[in-house]
């Protein structure tokens, strides 16, 4: 690749901070990733599925085991006694406008 | 013409070097951009190389030290980028194919530090696609292949700062910055035989980097020491308006203010060799924590605390990954990537429910606290970074490295800092490495063990043959 090469528009912070905050968003979404890719007027686009059927053996293999250990580790997680009330890792906060009106 | 040994010199001295006008930073520049011209499609190192732009900086460090401005430590050190971190227009690929002409118009914060601290980049490394958050299976799931390791090319470099590790192995660059979301940055490091230092959660600002994992990201260097280490973080350690998650501590790095290594109480946890691991990588950890013994470390056996860390970091990653990479899932480009299970990532997530998202987000504050009562009696953690050596590059990595990695759930659950040191050699001469992990905040004081354990021991000082 050319040194520097600029072969498209850069992207700039505010729009790759979008990008990034779309994702984030999606999974904050009441229903999770697919319900806010719905909410925003797209089909969600599951490729997977589309290319499930061209999988070759090995592959088929691979997604058993994956699917197998996916279901594990939520098993291990659903099974885990917690008393109720337990706080979360990550802590809310409300966002002040940023004209400091609020 | 500079003598092959400067290429693999320490920082330490080369900044001496450089402020003593013993060495121009000019020169030092073309050699390392000669070498990488020279060795770095053989290892996959270098993805983009910048050779205006270091020149350029090259020449302004010449410049400003002969005018009485040293900037530091890192004035005239040439290094490399992972590329991952935003390079303002310079492509950022994230190590995939269909970016590969990404480009922004920002820096991100950790490279601007080091523009400010007078470094050199010299370009941008390779890396596995996506970092390796969406999994894979080979090493090859990057752009231009594998990482191969300058110990031995058809070796793998350990990812996903493969291009990093390479790199600083292959002493194409004196540092390189990589990040870990789990293990990318102490996997090269113990593959390679560098000291790479995974920093705690929340030290060194992420603006600008790719969000793999929002809450588990981290950008660390690999170097070889942990004084070279300690420079680096020096530099792009601190708060940033730009990254919300940056903890607003003072940053106290300096020789002397971490605690004493005859001071510490360290919990050795000894891994399970008995059906996985290789004998010779257990002999140079054993070997290595004699002479952490040697050097004053008070070692006691423990075990880690119990606790399913590995499920709660493994599915928080793996639906944050899925929630920054669903543009890539929504237009297809996903099952453009090398691993071709990554584009089933999204149907494989589908036994997770949101509840249990929210159940392993309390399980992980519980772990936290866990964790926390542990350091109350210990001060830092020494086990086995690997329990073998770098696979060959072909290999299924989950044949290849058949074993868990508890030390690692649990510091990337809690977002630990650790520090990965070469221990010495096990098959083939390949490097083997030891970790120190440590509360958050501790890096001070993992440097001071790591520079205690690399002034007894000399491991860090080999390094590969490159001709």
């Amino acid at each position: 690749m050319k040194p520097n090469a600029k072969d498209s528009a850069p992207l700039s912070r505010r729009r790759f901070v979008g990008l990034l905050t779309a994702g984030t968003a999606a999974i904050l979404a009441p229903g999770g990733a697919v319900a806010a890719v719905a909410a925003a007027g797209k089909r969600p686009a599951r490729p997977a599925a589309s290319a499930a059927a061209a999988m070759s053996l090995a592959e088929r293999k691979e997604y058993a085991r994956q699917l197998a250990s996916a279901k594990s580790t939520v098993g291990v997680i659903r099974k885990h006694k917690m008393p109720p009330g337990t706080e979360l890792a990550s802590i809310f906060k409300p966002l002040r406008p940023r004209r400091g009106n609020g | 013409m500079l003598d092959e040994a400067v290429f693999f010199s320490p920082i330490t001295q080369l900044s001496e070097d450089i402020r003593a006008r013993r060495l121009s930073p000019v020169e030092l520049t073309e050699g390392f951009l000669s070498r990488i011209e020279k060795f770095s499609a053989r290892y996959n190192a270098f993805i983009t190389p910048t050779r205006d732009l270091a020149l350029e900086q090259a020449r302004a460090a010449e410049k400003e030290i002969a005018a009485g401005r040293w900037r530091g430590p890192l004035h005239g050190i040439p290094w490399g980028a992972k590329d991952l971190l935003a390079t303002k227009g310079i492509p950022t690929g994230w190590g995939t194919k269909f970016l590969a002409n990404q480009v922004f118009d920002f820096n991100a914060t950790v490279v601007q530090r080091l523009h400010e601290a007078g470094a050199v980049m010299l370009g941008k490394t390779h890396c596995v696609e996506f970092a390796g958050c969406l999994g894979y299976r080979f090493a090859n799931a990057s752009v231009a292949g594998p990482g191969r390791n300058p110990w031995n090319p058809e070796r793998w470099t350990g990812g996903s700062s493969s291009g990093s590790g390479a790199a600083v192995a292959a002493g194409l660059c004196a540092f390189a910055l990589g990040t870990e979301t789990w293990g990318s940055i102490l996997c090269p490091s113990a593959f390679c035989g560098l000291t790479g230092l995974r920093p705690t959660y929340g030290l060194v600002s992420r603006a600008g980097g790719m969000v793999g994992a929002y809450s588990f990201d981290k950008i660390g260097p690999l170097a070889r020491s942990a004084s070279d280490c300690r420079f680096v973080l020096e530099a792009i350690a601190g708060p940033d308006p730009l990254d919300p998650t940056c903890a607003d501590v003072p940053v106290v790095l300096t020789r002397g203010e971490g605690k004493p290594i005859g001071s510490l109480r360290a919990a050795l946890v000894s891994l399970d060799w008995s059906k996985t691991g290789e004998p010779e990588v257990k002999a140079a950890f054993e070997a290595g924590v004699a002479a952490l013994r040697a050097a004053g470390l008070k070692l006691e056996e423990i075990a880690l605390p119990e606790y399913p860390a590995g499920e709660v970091s493994g599915t928080l990653i793996t639906v944050e990954a899925l929630a920054a990479f669903e543009p890539f899932f929504a237009d297809g480009r996903v099952t453009q990537l090398v691993d071709t299970m990554a584009a089933h990532q999204w149907d494989l997530a589908v036994p997770i429910t949101g509840a249990d998202v929210m159940k392993a987000m309390r399980m992980r504050r519980e772990l936290q606290e866990l964790v926390a009562d542990f350091f109350e009696k210990w001060d830092v953690i020494v086990t086995p970074n690997f329990k073998s050596v770098a696979p060959p590059v072909a290999m299924d990595l989950n044949a290849a490295l058949p074993y868990g990695d508890p030390a690692g759930a649990i510091g990337v659950g809690c977002g630990l800092p650790a520090i990965a040191l070469p221990s010495g050699f096990g098959r083939a001469h390949l490097p083997a490495s030891l970790q120190i992990m440590g509360p958050p905040f501790s890096e001070a004081t993992l440097l001071e063990v790591g520079e205690a354990f690399q002034t007894a021991t000399k491991h860090h000082l080999e390094h590969a043959t490159v001709a």
